[in-house]
């Protein structure tokens, strides 16, 4: 197995895994956890980061199961590595999912992924914009528009 | 936001508040805020946020719960005068477009804390904190403070703290 088959193979095992669910054990949380980590230890991030948002187009089509995708982004640590196209990326995110219709189970996540990946880029401060909402970004919904219009 | 404390933030507009025990709500900010009913009443001030709730209330075996599920990203925080984190998401339950401030987590119309922040949850685990508040810009001097609360809930069940955090990472 090379090197991208084995991080395709990773990316299927440790995004199918539902977030939501609360009753899975914690050692087996532990152990997609663990092995997310190796995943990122061992492989560059950007040859990651291309297998996890195309494994995001291809396998996640309702908005549930991008919360899920986003969820497990977050917890796996992905919002804290620099992002390609960051604005592609999260308009993508927005693009499928209308967070005012899921404020409960997607608001924090969402937020949490765009804070965290601006914030590093320097385009966003919750300091001197305590009020961010990154729905109402421009520049994210142009990203949004975009997809749109593909 | 890292795995551990952050030392001063690097804001582009106004910097943090001189050191002091308490901080209340900056001006700009407080200005602002009473211009909007979503967030301020003239009579009552900041409204409650309704999820606000201290760290140690919300831990429910391994994993802290917030609003009925384990956070998953950056959670609004205050330390109060009693020295308890008072944790909130920054969901605005009266318009979902907007968020809800630091100081709803107090309410009231002069809100005051020891500091005030986000602390990032991964999985309703603790991974790191912050002072990133534009509305009460405490100094990172009273960061040591924060540290020590969460020190605290650390010996009382370090398995609510992520392994990637500054408590837990080999």
């Amino acid at each position: 197995m090379d090197n991208k088959e084995h991080i395709q193979a990773e990316t299927n095992y440790i995004f199918n895994y539902n977030f939501s669910d609360n009753d899975i054990p914690e050692k087996v949380e532990e152990e997609y956890y663990d092995r997310a980590s190796a995943l990122l230890d061992e492989y560059s991030w950007n040859d990651i980061f291309n297998c996890w948002f195309d494994y995001l187009k291809a396998n996640c089509n309702t908005p549930e199961e991008v919360i899920n995708w986003a969820n497990l982004f977050y917890w796996y640590g992905g919002f804290e590595k620099p992002i390609p196209d960051p604005y592609e990326f999260l308009g993508y995110l927005y693009f499928k999912v209308d967070v005012a219709k899921y404020v409960d189970v997607a608001q924090t996540v969402f937020d949490g992924i765009a804070i965290g990946i601006l914030e590093k880029i320097g385009k966003v401060s919750l300091i001197d914009n305590p009020n961010y909402a990154p729905e109402n970004d421009p520049e994210i919904i142009a990203a949004v528009e975009r997809w749109k219009n593909r | 936001m890292g795995s551990g404390g952050s030392g001063p933030y690097s804001g582009t507009g106004g910097g943090s508040q001189e050191h002091a025990d308490t901080y209340h709500v900056v001006n700009k900010e407080m200005a602002k805020d009473k211009k909007d009913p979503d967030i301020y009443d003239p009579k009552t001030g900041y409204f409650r946020n309704p999820t606000a709730t201290k760290i140690q209330d919300a831990a429910q075996g391994n994993a802290i719960y917030l609003d009925g599920n384990k956070p998953n990203g950056p959670i609004t925080y205050v330390l109060d005068k009693n020295d308890n984190i008072i944790i909130g998401k920054r969901k605005n339950p009266n318009d979902s477009s907007k968020r809800s401030p630091h100081p709803t987590l107090i309410g009231g119309k002069d809100p005051q804390v020891q500091c005030a922040g986000m602390i990032t949850f991964k999985n309703g685990k603790i991974y790191s904190y912050d002072n990133s508040s534009g509305h009460f810009r405490p100094n990172s001097k009273s960061l040591p403070k924060v540290k020590a609360a969460l020190d605290k809930l650390y010996k009382e069940n370090p398995n609510l703290f992520d392994k990637g955090s500054e408590w837990r990472k080999k």
